[in-house]
């Protein structure tokens, strides 16, 4: 069973246990996942494309039977209570797929009748949702209009149209420019704080995955290889790496040889001395007043955490593959870390 | 029932929203049952003559073959209109809603309906313009009705095929079956007059006795019971086999 972080509540969201989906000719895309979400807890799946994400969520959304196992969504099993599950669920599914010929209105509404909602409370959730995703003025034209980032906040909408218990968002952020997912983000974590949804995504992106999920499980190859808040993931890879680049090249070797003293030696980007930093991030202190009795004039200290990427290759022995989004590359500055 | 009845309906009136907004879907269903009218009737006016005819008018007797094509082409359009929801993912949609399952099936069925009963009027007036009247009340309304039967029979064939192939590729299927299921039956000539192949297939083809009730309708302009059983159970025995064949994978869908 996997540990429930302690600030969340009550019962579980979402639970699984071996689940498995084979397809025809015995392939496994799915292959013995157990999970826990504890209710208000936003949950990411973490993969590469192909890695089961996606499978996992059509599961447990009832779109796809599990061939072994079982899954419960809101207290409700997938296979045997169907129904109970799509009372509870709100489901964004990958690329958005919203009828192109119809208005943003026109779908919100709908999707009002398909939950059960009457004329007027579909008329009303329409607009209260049209002004929550911000597309008020767009709300007549045609989806076929819409930009990306705009499909994708009607999606959402369409999502919320019943005010779901717990919400499915399959990569929502695919393909959105880096404003567009901000904007996202920030809705997601609004419905997560206010309303206190469950918020159950896939994503392949490693920022997305830092910056917006309170518990994260890196599926690869239909298994779940590693799992836990991002920061519990990435201190289990280890130590963060600090980088200190002196004023003069000269003072190199003495930077080196002070820096030596907190932890083994790493390859540094050029004109800078990088260490695996043994006391952690609260050793910084001490390796700035040992700069400063040493007496090398430092420029620029970076001190980075080992990445999600670094926690997927120790998982898996490979890089995550399809990380398109503008994740920082170097060392963040230790100011803000 | 209430729920299935109101989500059938919206999703029917989502059906026929997307006919407004794409005309270059529509207006070929509307104008291939108008163009079969015209040109059949004028090309095969002649054949009248024969007393298989027994001296009515020709355009008369096309008018339910026309009403029935229209009412086809509205079938084979709500399976593609589903077909395309599947292909795109829009059906996903649908089926992680609470919404009754019944009602995605019977919501595009509804659209094609209204549909079929619109070409149909077309139809009749395209048949008034030609001095050929409308059949009277009994007569009128048993030709809609039957048009509207076919239309929910052909969309429970296409909604099948949709429903298993998943993808519009699956349209010519859709549309060949439906298309011989017409020609191969009573389609231009009347039974007494088709002759070898033609006239065995067309004594087994259930379209045949629809559109035999279709045809008494219009030409006597009132019921005549002998015609039209055969042709309302040939409609119901299609219903219930082909609504099983439609409803079948959407329950199955996700296996």
């Amino acid at each position: 069973m996997v540990a429930i972080p302690s600030r969340v509540v009550t019962a579980l969201a979402v639970e699984t246990r071996d689940l498995v989906r084979e397809y025809k000719g015995g392939v496994r895309a799915v292959n013995g996942v157990s999970l826990a979400v504890a209710s208000g807890e936003v949950y990411g799946f973490l993969g590469p494309n192909g890695a089961g994400k996606s499978t996992t969520v059509r599961m447990l959304c009832t779109l796809l039977r599990p061939t072994a196992g079982w899954a419960k969504v809101a207290g409700h099993d997938v296979a045997r209570d169907a129904a109970a599950v799509r009372r509870s669920i709100g489901v964004a599914l990958q690329d958005a797929a919203i009828d192109p010929y119809m208005t943003g209105r026109e779908l919100l509404r709908l999707q009002g009748v398909l939950h059960g909602l009457s004329r007027q409370g579909c008329r009303d959730r329409a607009d209260v949702l049209l002004d929550r995703v911000g597309l008020v003025d767009a709300a007549d034209r045609r989806v076929g209009t819409y930009s990306g980032g705009m499909r994708r906040r009607l999606d959402l909408a369409l999502a919320l149209v019943h005010e779901p218990v717990v919400l499915f968002l399959d990569e929502p952020t695919t393909g959105l420019d880096p404003l567009s997912r901000v904007t996202l983000w920030d809705e997601v974590r609004r419905l997560n704080t206010e309303l206190g949804t469950t918020v159950f995504l896939t994503t392949q992106y490693l920022e997305e995955a830092d910056q917006l999920v309170d518990r994260l499980g890196i599926i690869d190859d239909g298994r779940i290889v590693a799992e836990g808040t991002p920061r519990e993931l990435k201190a289990q890879v280890g130590d963060p790496t600090l980088a200190v680049t002196p004023v003069r090249a000269e003072d190199r070797a003495r930077a080196r040889e002070v820096l030596s003293g907190f932890g083994p030696e790493v390859l540094g980007a050029h004109g800078c001395v990088a260490v695996r930093l043994a006391a952690g991030a609260e050793g910084l202190a001490a390796v700035v007043r040992a700069m400063d009795d040493a007496g090398v004039a430092v420029r620029e200290i970076d001190l980075a955490e080992p990445s999600l990427d670094d926690v997927f290759l120790a998982a898996t022995g490979r890089h995550l593959e399809g990380d398109e989004a503008p994740a920082p590359a170097g060392p963040a500055p230790a100011a803000s870390r | 029932m209430q729920r299935t009845l109101t989500v059938s309906l919206g999703l029917a009136g989502r059906n026929l929203l997307l006919v407004r907004r794409v005309p270059s879907v529509f207006i070929p269903s509307l104008v291939m049952p108008l163009f079969i009218l015209i040109a059949t009737a004028g090309a095969f006016r002649g054949i009248a003559a024969l007393p298989e005819f027994a001296g009515e008018s020709y355009l008369a007797f096309t008018i339910p073959m026309a009403a029935t094509m229209g009412a086809g082409f509205a079938g084979i359009n709500s399976g593609m209109t589903l077909a395309r929801d599947l292909e795109g993912g829009f059906f996903s949609r649908l089926q992680s809603s609470p919404a009754p399952r019944l009602a995605l099936v019977l919501g595009p069925i509804g659209a094609a309906l209204v549909r079929s009963a619109f070409t149909t009027t077309v139809v009749f007036i395209a048949g008034g313009i030609g001095s050929v009247g409308l059949p009277g009340l009994w007569g009128t309304l048993t030709v809609y009705g039957l048009a509207m039967a076919f239309a929910a029979i052909t969309s429970c064939w296409a909604i099948g095929v949709a429903l298993r192939a998943k993808s519009v590729q699956a349209a010519p299927l859709m549309q060949v079956v439906v298309f011989l299921s017409v020609f191969t039956s009573v389609a231009y000539v009347p039974q007494d007059a088709l002759t070898g192949w033609l006239s065995r297939v067309s004594e087994w083809n259930p379209v045949t006795y629809i559109l035999n009730a279709s045809r008494s309708a219009e030409l006597t302009g009132t019921i005549v019971w002998s015609e039209t059983w055969p042709g309302l159970v040939a409609a119901g025995i299609l219903l219930v086999v082909l609504g099983a064949f439609a409803l079948r994978p959407l329950f199955h869908l996700e296996r």
